[in-house]
């Protein structure tokens, strides 16, 4: 999942920020400012949240935000789709246009990290109590 | 066109890329390639712009594509459009085409320093402008 954000976010820091912007821009969901500020926005926060799941740190929050990302990107690709919009993707740069396969890719990527979520979740809450039953034990 | 053709600032190539779902759509840029022959060709595209519906299930491209031509004009695109240059011009179009990974039309693709990008289709004029004037700039 790490490899995913980080080449996501590689393929578009690569070239001008506006070519990103303008492939938001074809999704004609959002205002112009909105669309600049994501353009700007996004391909770092990909990036962040790639070296974050790398490293492993604070992964409950760092898979959930990346959870969270990939499930806005995905409902609106399918609302793109459904809409019959001819347009790129944008996930991994230009000339991949939305279809039944990329949908399914970006769903496989979409279930994949709400999984690491819940194992991630679980981990936590098992070191949880395994610290609590530890603390009850000495006391 | 006006911001940037038209003042020098953007060189504008026109590639034709029928697409095989379309069953005149050849014949279409056939002849578009045969009137920018005689210097009709953005009339010759617009009005095949225009009216696509009528003319993609009519098949009527030649009425189409004369109806912006004069009789003169028209005698001589109806020869060009049947011209193996022409074809060949156009089959060329449509190679490069294949090469750029291009799927659908209109696609636009800038090319800056020897750099390409390709525009989204879709993409607003304003940020397409910002991300023209971003290229000049440099």
């Amino acid at each position: 999942m790490a490899a995913v954000f980080l080449y996501a976010a590689y393929t578009k820091l690569r070239e001008p920020w506006l070519v990103f912007a303008m492939s938001i821009d074809a999704y004609q969901l959002l205002p112009q400012w909105a669309v600049l500020t994501l353009g700007r926005t996004i391909p770092w926060l990909e990036l962040l949240l790639g070296l974050l799941l790398a490293m492993g740190i604070a992964l409950r929050y760092t898979a959930a935000a990346a959870a969270i990302l990939l499930g806005v990107f995905f409902g609106i690709m399918v609302h793109a789709y459904a809409q019959g919009l001819k347009i790129d993707c944008g996930c991994f740069g230009l000339g991949e246009p939305i279809t039944a396969r990329t949908l399914l890719r970006d769903g496989v990527l979409l279930a994949a990290c709400l999984t690491l979520t819940f194992l991630a979740v679980r981990q936590r809450a098992r070191r949880f109590v395994a610290q609590e039953n530890k603390l009850a034990t000495q006391s | 066109m006006a911001d940037y053709v038209d003042k020098g600032k953007v060189y504008l190539i026109h590639h034709e890329f029928p697409l095989p779902m379309h069953p005149h759509a050849m014949e279409a840029a056939c002849y578009a390639c045969a009137a920018s022959r005689v210097g009709k060709y953005e009339q010759a595209g617009d009005v095949l712009f225009r009216t696509q519906d009528s003319w993609a299930a009519s098949g009527k491209v030649d009425q189409t594509v004369c109806s912006v031509l004069t009789p003169v004009e028209a005698q001589k695109v109806r020869a060009l459009a049947k011209d193996p240059a022409i074809i060949a011009e156009v089959q060329q179009d449509i190679q490069s085409g294949r090469n750029a990974n291009v799927s659908a039309t209109p696609t636009l693709i800038l090319t800056h320093r020897s750099k390409q990008y390709r525009v989204p289709g879709g993409a607003s004029y304003e940020i397409l402008r910002r991300f023209i004037d971003q290229l000049l700039s440099q």
